[in-house]
C-alpha cells in the first residue's frame, strides 16, 4: 500500500483511497450511481443521484473527498430516497422512449441509471420545454425537450475544449443549453469539435448521421415517431418492463452496428476513436476515455470528415495512359505495363535513375516495405517523405543537440508543464485537440503561455505574452532570450555541467545576440524580451512547441537549433513537463521518417552509410544494398530537371500541389519518362502519371501509424476497399512482385514484426502489445517497455550527453522591392491539406466552403478594398487570384493564405520559390513576398455566417455554473425535500 | 515526356453486363442456400393463393397512409386500455407467490368438489348449527383467509400509483428472491 493511502468503508466493506480522491473515485466495486459525472470532465455536482450517506448527512459522491476512516453508506432508506428523487427531478427534463430512441446503444447514461435505481414511474410529468429543436447545425441537432441539463457538454466546451460557447442560461424559468448569446447553433462560435455530442449522456445532443439510421425502428417508423412515443407511454407497465424491452432492441443493434476503432488521419496528434458503421454508412465518431492521447476529445475533421470513403470521385481501377486519356486496367495489366517499363527503365539507366516518394499519409508498414522496395528490390536510396517539406529541419536540429528526431514527451507533459511556449504554429486550428490541452491547463491550472507568431491566432488571443516578430527572425530573439538568461546567470549550472557539452563555445557564439539587436531585427521589444526570460526563468518547467512557421525557412534547421539550445540552458529536457516538441503535421510524418522512407537512414534512423547496420540488412533481405545517400524529394525535382532522373513511383502525396514552385514541378513531372502514381483520388499529381494505382485509405485497411508524440497505435479496418482499391501494402508488395521480389506478406503485422527485429528502435513493437487503445512511445525495448518521456538519465548520443549547438541568422529569401507584401500561409482548422478529402464532405464546405485571403484592417484602407475584394497576388514564381477577407488577425503588409486548397488560381504553392532550408532542403514556404493586384474593390464575403470566425462572440465562464442553478428560488435541495418527505 | 491529361475513360459497365453480375450472385447465393429457399417459396405461394400477400402488399406500399391511421385506430378503439390490462393483469400474476398460490387454488378445488356433493334438497341448516361449524377448524381456516384479504386489499386500495408501481416490484423481487 502507498504510504499516503488509507482506508474508509463503505457499507461495512473496507475500500482503500489516495488523497485528493473522491468518495465516487474511489468507491471500487461498490457502484455509486451517476449521470453527469465524467471521469474527464470531472464532478459537475447538477444530477445529485450520486447522493450518499455520511454521518447520517446526504452528500455528493462525485464531489467529496474521502477521509480516513470515512463511513459511506449508499444502502439507506435516506440515500434511496435521495436518488428517486434526483432522478425523478431528470426525468421531469427527459422524455423515455427508448426502444424507439437511436441513442438507445447500450450507453445511454440516463437509460441506464434510471434501470440502475429500478425507478418505475415519472414522480414529476414530463413537461414539454417552450424551445424547439435546433437543427441548423450540419452535423448535429440540440433537442431541449430531452435535455436533462446536467452541463456535461457545457463542461466539455468550456473547460475540455476550451472554446467557451456552450452555456446553461439558469436565469429562464426553464433553463436550457444556449449557443454564445443564444444564436442558432450554425451562427455561433462553435467550432464543431463534437466534445457536446460525445458527452452527452442521452440522445440531447446528438449526431444526424445517427438519426433514424440507429434502431430499428426509428428509420423504419420516423413518420409515426410521435403516436408511437403516445402509445408506448399510454400502455407502459412501468419503465423496468419498457426497458427490458428497449434492452432487446438496443442488443438487436449490436450485430448491425460494427464499431471499430481507428487512428485519425488529419493531423499528427493520434487521436483515436472507434468509428459505428452500419454497412457503409458512417453512423458516428465514438472517441473513448481509454483513446491515450485525446480521451474523449476530438475535433471537427475527426469527429465528422470521413465522408469521403464513399465518395463517387474515389479511384476504384487502375488506370493506364493512353493518348491523351487514361483508361482503365485490370491489376494484371497494370502490373505489366509497370514491370516492363520501369525495368526497361532501371535497365537503361540504372537504379538510380528512379525516385521514390513515400507518403506520411500512409502506415508505418507501408512506409516500411516501401523503402525496403526501393532498396533491396530496386537498388536505390532515392527514397524521401513529405517530412521533407515540413518537419525535417526540426528532427535534424533534435538529431544535433540531443540526439532523437522527435517529441522529447507526451501530452501529459505539456498540459502539465508550468510554461508552454509556441512558436510559428497555429495550434488551435492545426492540432486542434493538444491545443485543448494547453487552452484548459492555462484557463484552470494557472499554465503560463507565451506565443510568437505573425498572426495573432486564438493561441495568440490567449497567451500571457504574444510575440509578433519581423518575419523571418525567430532565431534572433531565441538566441538573445537565450544569452539574457546567461548573463543573469540564470542557466541551469548544474544541469549543464553535468549534462551538456559545448557550453563555453556556445556562450561565446551568443555575443552579437544582445537584446539591442534583437529589439531592432525582431522589432518586439527589449521590455517583452525580459519579460519572456523571466517567465522562463520563473516557470518550475517549460515546453516549447513549434512548427512550419519555424522549419520552413532558409534557416529552419537553426532556429529549431536554437529552440534545443534554450531549452538545454535552462534544464528542460529530460524533467516531466519539460522538452521540444516539433509538432507533426500529417497522421504519420514521425512514422514514415521513423520507418526509413528518407535517403540516408534506414528504419530507426541509423545511417546508410555504415557498413555494419547495412551488413545487418543485406544479411535479412539477402541482397546487397546501395551504399550512399540518395536524393531527397527537393534533389529529386532537380534531378529530373537535369535528366538523372528518369522515372518515379509516388504513392499517397500530391507532390504537385505541395512542393513549393508548383510551376516547377508541373515542368519537371511533364519530363518524366515514367511515372506511377498510388492514390485514393484523382489528385492534381495523377494528372502526369503513366500508371495510377487505386489505393484504399486508412478506414479500408489494418496497420500502425506513429504520432507527434512517437506513440504507436494500431487502427482496424472499417469498411472493405471500395472498387477494386486496395490497401496501399498490398500494392507496394504487387509492385514489387512485378519486379521479381517474390514477397509474401498476408497482414501489415507480419511487416511490423520484420521492422522490429531490424531496428532496434522498435525492438519492443509489436500488434500483440498495441491491441485495442493500447499504445507503445518509441524507444521500446524487447520486453516491450516504452519511453514516454526521453533524456531522463541520458542524452542519445555516445557519452551521454547533450550538445549546445551554435547557429546564426539566416537573413530570409530576398524579393524585389514591387513584391512589398509578406505572404504567410498555413492550415484551416475545417480542412486537411490540398483538400481532396475533406471537401468531400458537405458540413464541412458548409463551414467554409472554399480558401480566402486574410488582409489588415491597415492594408485593406490603404488599398481602398474591403471584405470579398477579389485580388491578383503576383511573385516572381507565378500568381493566384482570390478573394479578401479583412480580419485584424493579420497585421500591416502581411497576408495570410490558407494552403487547404486544390485549384490551381488559389494555392500558395504556385508563389513559393524553389529556395530552401541550407541544411535539409525544405522549402521555405514561409518566406515569400507578392505584389498586389486589385481585380475589384468589394464582393460576396468569402465566408458564410455559418463560419465561427465571422461575426460570433463567444462566452467563457468557468463550467456550468452550478451555483447559478442552486440560487435559483424555485430550487430546492434534493436533500431537503428527502427529509420533508420523511418526516 | 507526360502531358498533364484529366480525362479518364472510365469503362462504366452496360445495363446488361450489370444485370449479368447481379444474376451471378443470385443464383451463387441461391445455390448455396437452396433447401430453406425452396421452403420459403412454397409458403410464399401458399400465402398468395390465400390472397394475404396482397394484403401485406398493399399495408406496406401505402405505410405512410397506413400507419398513422392504424395508430389513431389503435387510439379511438380502447386498444391501449385493453393492452395496459392485459400488462397489468399479467403483471398481477407476477405478484402471486406460486407455491401459495398452488395451495390455494388447491384448496379451492377440494372445497369446490365437496360443495358440489352437497345435497342441495336436503335439509336446510340453521343458524346454531351454522355458528357451531364457525368451531371447526377447517372452516376458520377459510373464513380468517377470507377476512385477512378482505383487511389487506382494504389497506392498499387507498395506495398512489406510485406506491402501486414500488409494492408491485417489491413483491416481484420477494417472489423471485424467495424462489
Amino acid at each position: 500500500m502507498n504510504a499516503e493511502s488509507f482506508v474508509f468503508r463503505i457499507n461495512d466493506k473496507s475500500y482503500k483511497a489516495e488523497p485528493g480522491q473522491t468518495i465516487l473515485q474511489a468507491s471500487g466495486d461498490t457502484y455509486i450511481p451517476n449521470v453527469c459525472y465524467h471521469e474527464q470532465l470531472g464532478p459537475i455536482q447538477t444530477c445529485d443521484t450520486c447522493l450518499v450517506e455520511v454521518d447520517g448527512e446526504l452528500i455528493r459522491a462525485c464531489a467529496t473527498e474521502v477521509r480516513p476512516g470515512m463511513q459511506v453508506r449508499t444502502d439507506t432508506k435516506l440515500v434511496k430516497n435521495a436518488q428517486e428523487e434526483a432522478m425523478s427531478r431528470i426525468l421531469e427534463n427527459h422524455e423515455l422512449y427508448c426502444t424507439v430512441c437511436d441513442n438507445n446503444n447500450g450507453n445511454c447514461k440516463v437509460h441506464n441509471t434510471t434501470e440502475f435505481l429500478e425507478l418505475d414511474h415519472q414522480k414529476y410529468e414530463f413537461k414539454e420545454k417552450p424551445y424547439e429543436k435546433d437543427m441548423t447545425h450540419p452535423f448535429y441537432r440540440y433537442d431541449p425537450d430531452q435535455c436533462i441539463l446536467c452541463g456535461r457538454c457545457v463542461e466539455a466546451c468550456q473547460d475540455l475544449q476550451v472554446n467557451e460557447t456552450l452555456s446553461i442560461d439558469w436565469s429562464r424559468e426553464h433553463p436550457r443549453v444556449i449557443w454564445d448569446q443564444d444564436v442558432p447553433i450554425d451562427e455561433s462560435s462553435c467550432v464543431s469539435c463534437g466534445h457536446c455530442v460525445t458527452v452527452c449522456p442521452c440522445n440531447a445532443l446528438m449526431e444526424k448521421s445517427m438519426i433514424g439510421e440507429a434502431g430499428y425502428l426509428t428509420g423504419t417508423f420516423a413518420d409515426v415517431l410521435e403516436p408511437m412515443i403516445d402509445l408506448t407511454k399510454e400502455v407502459e407497465p412501468g419503465y423496468r418492463d419498457i426497458f427490458k424491452i428497449s434492452e432487446i432492441e438496443a442488443s438487436m443493434r449490436d450485430s448491425r452496428i460494427k464499431k471499430t476503432k481507428t487512428v485519425c488521419t488529419y493531423c499528427g496528434v493520434g487521436c483515436s476513436f472507434e468509428v459505428w458503421t452500419k454497412g457503409r454508412h458512417i453512423l458516428k465518431v465514438e472517441p473513448n476515455e481509454e483513446a491515450p492521447v485525446n480521451g474523449v476529445s476530438t475535433c471537427v475533421k475527426g469527429k465528422w470528415g470521413w465522408d469521403f470513403v464513399n465518395s463517387q470521385e474515389r479511384l476504384t481501377k487502375p488506370l493506364i495512359r493512353q493518348g491523351d486519356e487514361f483508361v482503365e486496367a485490370t491489376w494484371d495489366e497494370a502490373m505489366n505495363y509497370i514491370a516492363h517499363h520501369l525495368g526497361s527503365v532501371k535497365e537503361q539507366f540504372g537504379p538510380d535513375s528512379i525516385g521514390y516518394i513515400a507518403s506520411s499519409k500512409c502506415s508505418n508498414e507501408e512506409n516500411f516495405i516501401f523503402q525496403k522496395f526501393a532498396r533491396a528490390v530496386m537498388g536505390t536510396n532515392n527514397v524521401d517523405n513529405c517530412a521533407r517539406y515540413c518537419q525535417t529541419p526540426a528532427s535534424k536540429a533534435l538529431l544535433r543537440t540531443v540526439g532523437y528526431g522527435g517529441d522529447s514527451g507526451t501530452i501529459q507533459d505539456i498540459q502539465s508543464a508550468g510554461l508552454v511556449i509556441i512558436i510559428g504554429a497555429n495550434t488551435a486550428e492545426s492540432h486542434p485537440v493538444l491545443a485543448t490541452r494547453i487552452k484548459r491547463a492555462h484557463k484552470l491550472h494557472g499554465q503560463k503561455l507565451i506565443v510568437s507568431d505573425l498572426r495573432t491566432n486564438e493561441m495568440a488571443e490567449r497567451a500571457d505574452i504574444h510575440l509578433h516578430p519581423k518575419h523571418s527572425t525567430d532565431l534572433i530573439w531565441l538566441n538573445a532570450v537565450t544569452k539574457y538568461i546567461i548573463d543573469q546567470g540564470w542557466e541551469a549550472r548544474e544541469y549543464i555541467q553535468q549534462r551538456v557539452n559545448g557550453y563555453d563555445e556556445f556562450v561565446q557564439s551568443l555575443q552579437k545576440y544582445t537584446l539591442e539587436f534583437a529589439e531592432e531585427m525582431t522589432g518586439i521589444s527589449k521590455e517583452t524580451l525580459i519579460q519572456v526570460a523571466t517567465m522562463i526563468h520563473e516557470s518550475d518547467s517549460t515546453c516549447i512547441l513549434w512548427a512550419m512557421g519555424v522549419t520552413q525557412h532558409k534557416g529552419g534547421t537553426d532556429t529549431s537549433t536554437a529552440i534545443c539550445n534554450l531549452q538545454l540552458v535552462t534544464g528542460n529536457f529530460g524533467k516531466p513537463g519539460t522538452g521540444a516538441y516539433p509538432l507533426r503535421g500529417h497522421n504519420n510524418v514521425q512514422g514514415a521518417c521513423d520507418f526509413g522512407t528518407q535517403p540516408n537512414v534506414f528504419p530507426g534512423y541509423e545511417s546508410v552509410e555504415d557498413d555494419e547496420i547495412r551488413g545487418r540488412y543485406e544479411r535479412a533481405w539477402g541482397v546487397e544494398l546501395p551504399k550512399h545517400t540518395g536524393y531527397n524529394n527537393h534533389e529529386m525535382v532537380d534531378a529530373i530537371m537535369e535528366g538523372k532522373i528518369k522515372a518515379m513511383y509516388l504513392f499517397g502525396e500530391d507532390m504537385a500541389l505541395v512542393d513549393a514552385n508548383a510551376n516547377l514541378v508541373d515542368e519537371a513531372f511533364s519530363k518524366l519518362q515514367f511515372f506511377i502514381v498510388q492514390d485514393v483520388f484523382f489528385s492534381r499529381t495523377a494528372r502526369y502519371a503513366d500508371v495510377i494505382l487505386p489505393a484504399a485509405p486508412s478506414l479500408e485497411k489494418d496497420g500502425t501509424f506513429t504520432n507527434t508524440e512517437r506513440r504507436i497505435q494500431r487502427f482496424y479496418q472499417v469498411f472493405e476497399p471500395m472498387g477494386d482499391s486496395k490497401p496501399d501494402w498490398e500494392i507496394i508488395q504487387m509492385v514489387a512482385n512485378a519486379m521479381g521480389a517474390n514477397w509474401n506478406y498476408k497482414h501489415p503485422s507480419e511487416i511490423m514484426d520484420e521492422a522490429s527485429v531490424l531496428a532496434p528502435l522498435f525492438a519492443g513493437v509489436s500488434y500483440e502489445r498495441l491491441e485495442g487503445w493500447n499504445s507503445q512511445v518509441w524507444p521500446v525495448q524487447l520486453d516491450g517497455t516504452d519511453t514516454p518521456l526521453l533524456y531522463q538519465d541520458s542524452f542519445n548520443f555516445p557519452d551521454g550527453k547533450a550538445k549546445l549547438f551554435p547557429v546564426d541568422w539566416t537573413p530570409p529569401h530576398a524579393y524585389d522591392q514591387q513584391y512589398d507584401l509578406h505572404i504567410n500561409n498555413g492550415r484551416l482548422l475545417e480542412h486537411f491539406h490540398e483538400g481532396n478529402m475533406t471537401y468531400q464532405s458537405e458540413g464541412l464546405k458548409h463551414k467554409a466552403p472554399r480558401a480566402w485571403l486574410e488582409v489588415s484592417p491597415e492594408l485593406a484602407i490603404e488599398r481602398g478594398i474591403s471584405d470579398g475584394a477579389i485580388v491578383r497576388l503576383t511573385s516572381p514564381e507565378g500568381s493566384v487570384k482570390l478573394p479578401v477577407l479583412v480580419t485584424n488577425r493579420v497585421k500591416g503588409n502581411e497576408l495570410y493564405l490558407p494552403m487547404n486548397t486544390d485549384s490551381r488560381n488559389e494555392a500558395i504553392n504556385f508563389l513559393t520559390s524553389s529556395d530552401h532550408d541550407q541544411v535539409t532542403d525544405t522549402p521555405n514556404y514561409k518566406e515569400t513576398a507578392v505584389s498586389m493586384e486589385v481585380l475589384s474593390y468589394d464582393g460576396e464575403l468569402p465566408l458564410p455566417k455559418s463560419n465561427h470566425r465571422i461575426d460570433t462572440q463567444r462566452n467563457p465562464q468557468i463550467g456550468v455554473r452550478v451555483e447559478d442553478k442552486w440560487n435559483r428560488p424555485d430550487f430546492v435541495q434534493v436533500a431537503e425535500v428527502v427529509r420533508r418527505e420523511e418526516v | 515526356m507526360a502531358n498533364p491529361i484529366t480525362r479518364i475513360n472510365r469503362k462504366v459497365p452496360t445495363e446488361a453486363e450489370i444485370r449479368a453480375q447481379e444474376m451471378e450472385r443470385l443464383a451463387e447465393g441461391a445455390a448455396k442456400s437452396h433447401p430453406g429457399l425452396l421452403m420459403f417459396m412454397d409458403i410464399v405461394q401458399e400465402m398468395y393463393e390465400a390472397g394475404y400477400l396482397e394484403i401485406v402488399q398493399g399495408m406496406v406500399k401505402n405505410r405512410e397512409k397506413v400507419l398513422p391511421y392504424a395508430f389513431d385506430f389503435i387510439k379511438v378503439s380502447g386498444m391501449p386500455i385493453v393492452m395496459k390490462n392485459v400488462i397489468s393483469g399479467l403483471q398481477f400474476l407476477g405478484t402471486l407467490e406460486p407455491q401459495k398460490v398452488q395451495r390455494t387454488m388447491n384448496a379451492v378445488s377440494h372445497g369446490l368438489n365437496k360443495s358440489l356433493d352437497v345435497d342441495m334438497d336436503g335439509e336446510n341448516k340453521g343458524f346454531f348449527d351454522l355458528l357451531k361449524m364457525m368451531k371447526d377448524q377447517d372452516v376458520n381456516r377459510s373464513i380468517t383467509m377470507l377476512l385477512t384479504f378482505l383487511k389487506s386489499m382494504g389497506q392498499h386500495l387507498g395506495n398512489s400509483q406510485q406506491e402501486v408501481n414500488r409494492e408491485m416490484n417489491q413483491d416481484k423481487q420477494d417472489i423471485m428472491d424467495e424462489m
